[in-house]
């Protein structure tokens, strides 16, 4: 374990950004959410690193699978088409402080984009991209992690770097050897730590991540996550679909927040001549998402798309990916869906019609 | 609060034992800072419905949900949901005959931001109608304090206005760069009653008027021109700039647009007959064109 002072935080950030983009919270108004070191830099931008706030607004997925990407240019010459993939360019992305909830999101993305057919544009981003991770020893109330058997304070691996922000450090060991590093190459930024700080950060650590997969009194918890998926026939046709549906926006805030979701749709931008194909995130909750090009559309109803949104990441995605859930309780869907539609809320009502 | 809740419970029961099929109000959410629309069809689940300090999300949109077509609907609406209702019955997407209201006297409510810190609803502290006055029942205190004077609750408006061009340019550029265009905004305005959006198709994903890649003239496109169709509808419920996960202050488009409705046509915001057109229907050859060419700056 090493020492960083926090007074010689932005130092360090500055040293290694000669090598890495670096993405890391910022408090910016009311919210808190990634942007670039070297937008904090400047000062009539009002940006401020922030590393206590747990959560930030939007999931850093957006890093390995951005919002929208282009990545073929084409060109008509006369009679000639020509196509030009586009590459990526520039440092490596650093993503500093994220937190343990939101980097195991990025193995359930690998799971979908690293099988083959791999995804080559998910692959180049995911190979260029380290990761430092926040160590979680206190949850807030919208937290649900350990319900998915997500270490809030941090595994050993996964990471590139985990640190604990402890009084005035941040206290780091390495995840994978290009953390070790990192470690090495900036030496002179870190000190060694004192054996009784180690011990005690990894005591509370160790405690915090098996505290609270116990703790039945914590209203987020009270429904196992496998419960849609061994009683998916009588939750599939129960009657509370119509009930969230009633509510439901059919806006994709959820889909869109989310860490691991991961639905996306190629689009062109064309001119006359000459054009760019591009992919961007799409949304199930959204009327189109499933419509053909003949017209029909297997979900059109409302009901149909928020069950489809649950059960994939319940029920289908771990009957294709040995059981994996595809859900880290990061709390995003709790936090921000205007008419309080949450995974959790989901769990509950699907314990109503096994227990009726 | 316990005061509505009660006579909001009362009401529900009565309406549901009268031949309503449907009663929609409001019911708490899992934490003390929530609360979410309820939608009510049995005399036992009356006992859910709950009017707490966050309940701001106007109902009236829900009224033009296609599953509710012909259904005898009973719906609570506080001062500024019932605007929005009247501007839905001015342009004919909901059949008053159906639809039985009763008004909330609003105390005003709160809001939480991200970090958990609450204060005042902004849209309350600019609401000038938290008691829908016109209506036959209306329950809770009806003497509530008005929060801001008509006058001060464009000062984000004007706050604005006083920059330079370069100046608010940027200022817009940085707030709408956050959009993720999930488009909750459009999605939870309850006078966004088109079926299929012009701008963005039937969803966010379409090649229709405006292209899904993120980019900022895209995202500027969407803001802009969902603000140009709300010219004379918007009411100022804030439901847009409330949902927004980005916090992007759509209000404050809407509330510019007002003001310059209100100061350039002396329109009302919401006409009590249908004999007013909105300022998008209505011609005069004398109407003021602040933005044109040799047109005159005032009315």
């Amino acid at each position: 374990m090493l020492k960083l002072d926090k007074n010689k935080l932005q130092d360090f950030l500055k040293a290694i950004e000669e090598e890495y983009q670096i993405q890391l919270p910022v408090k910016k108004a009311d919210q808190t959410d990634f942007c670039n070191f070297e937008d904090t830099l400047k000062p009539n931008k009002g940006l401020e690193i922030d590393l206590n706030t747990r959560l930030s607004v939007k999931s850093p997925k957006s890093y390995l699978f951005p919002r929208s990407e282009s990545y073929l240019e084409f060109k008509k010459d006369n009679e000639r088409l020509d196509f030009k993939l586009k590459e990526l360019t520039g440092k490596a992305n650093l993503i500093f402080g994220i937190r343990n909830c939101d980097q195991e999101s990025f193995k359930i993305l690998d799971k979908v984009f690293l099988q083959e057919p791999v995804d080559q544009l998910y692959k180049r981003r995911r190979n260029s991209t380290i990761t430092v991770v926040a160590r979680c020893l206190e949850q807030s109330e919208t937290c649900f992690c350990q319900l998915f058997e997500i270490e809030p304070a941090g595994s050993e691996t996964g990471a590139d770097l985990y640190y604990y922000n402890y009084n005035d450090g941040l206290y780091f060991t390495a995840g994978s050897d290009q953390g070790e590093l990192i470690l090495s190459d900036y030496s002179q930024y870190f000190k060694s730590v004192e054996p009784e700080i180690e011990k005690k950060l990894n005591q509370e650590a160790n405690q915090f991540n098996g505290k609270i997969t116990a703790d039945s009194d914590n209203p987020l918890m009270q429904n196992k996550p496998e419960l849609l998926y061994d009683n998916k026939e009588a939750i599939f046709n129960s009657d509370i679909w119509q009930e969230l549906a009633n509510r439901c926006l059919e806006c994709g805030i959820c889909t869109y927040l989310c860490p691991t979701c991961h639905c996306y749709d190629i689009q062109d931008y064309s001119a006359d001549q000459s054009g760019e194909r591009y992919r961007c995130w799409d949304s199930c909750l959204f009327s189109n998402f499933t419509e053909m090009a003949h017209g029909d559309n297997p979900r059109e109803e409302t009901y149909q798309r928020l069950r489809q949104r649950f059960f994939h990441k319940l029920v289908y995605f771990p009957e294709e990916q040995e059981e994996s859930l595809a859900c880290v309780g990061c709390g995003r869907c709790l936090g921000s869906c205007p008419v309080n539609i949450d995974i959790t809320e989901v769990l509950a009502l699907a314990g109503g019609v096994i227990n009726d | 609060m316990e005061i509505i809740t009660n006579a909001m419970r009362q009401l529900a029961r009565e309406g549901l034992e009268n031949g309503l099929d449907i009663i929609i109000g409001w019911k708490d959410g899992r934490f003390e800072w929530q609360s979410k629309p309820a939608f009510i069809t049995e005399i036992n689940d009356i006992e859910s419905l709950n009017f707490n300090n966050y309940s701001l999300k106007n109902l009236s949109g829900y009224l033009l949900k296609k599953e509710l077509k012909d259904k005898k609907i009973g719906i609570f609406l506080k001062g500024c949901d019932y605007k929005a209702y009247k501007q839905l019955v001015n342009y004919n997407q909901v059949d008053p005959e159906n639809i039985q209201i009763w008004g909330i006297a609003c105390p005003g409510l709160k809001e939480r931001d991200f970090h958990g810190n609450t204060s005042n609803a902004e849209r309350c502290q600019r609401c000038q109608e938290p008691v829908p006055e016109e209506l036959e029942t209306i329950i809770g205190k009806k003497e509530v304090a008005i929060q801001n004077s008509p006058e001060d609750k464009y000062q984000d408006v004007k706050k604005l206005e006083s920059l330079a061009t370069d100046e608010r340019f940027d200022y817009w550029k940085d707030q709408i760069s956050d959009c993720i265009r999930c488009y909750a905004c459009r999605n939870t305005c309850p006078l966004c009653e088109c079926t299929t959006c012009m701008i963005a198709g039937g969803d966010s994903n379409s090649d229709d008027w405006i292209d899904s890649a993120k980019e900022f003239s895209q995202d500027f496109f969407f803001h802009s021109i969902r603000a140009f169709h709300q010219a004379g509808r918007c009411v100022d419920c804030g439901e847009c700039e409330e949902v927004c996960p980005v916090d992007i202050p759509i209000s404050k488009i809407n509330n510019k647009i007002r003001h310059d409705i209100e100061n350039l046509y002396e329109m009302p915001e919401v006409a009590d007959d249908d004999s007013v057109m909105g300022p998008l229907l209505d011609f005069r050859e004398d109407d003021p064109e602040p933005g044109s060419k040799g047109g005159k700056e005032n009315a």
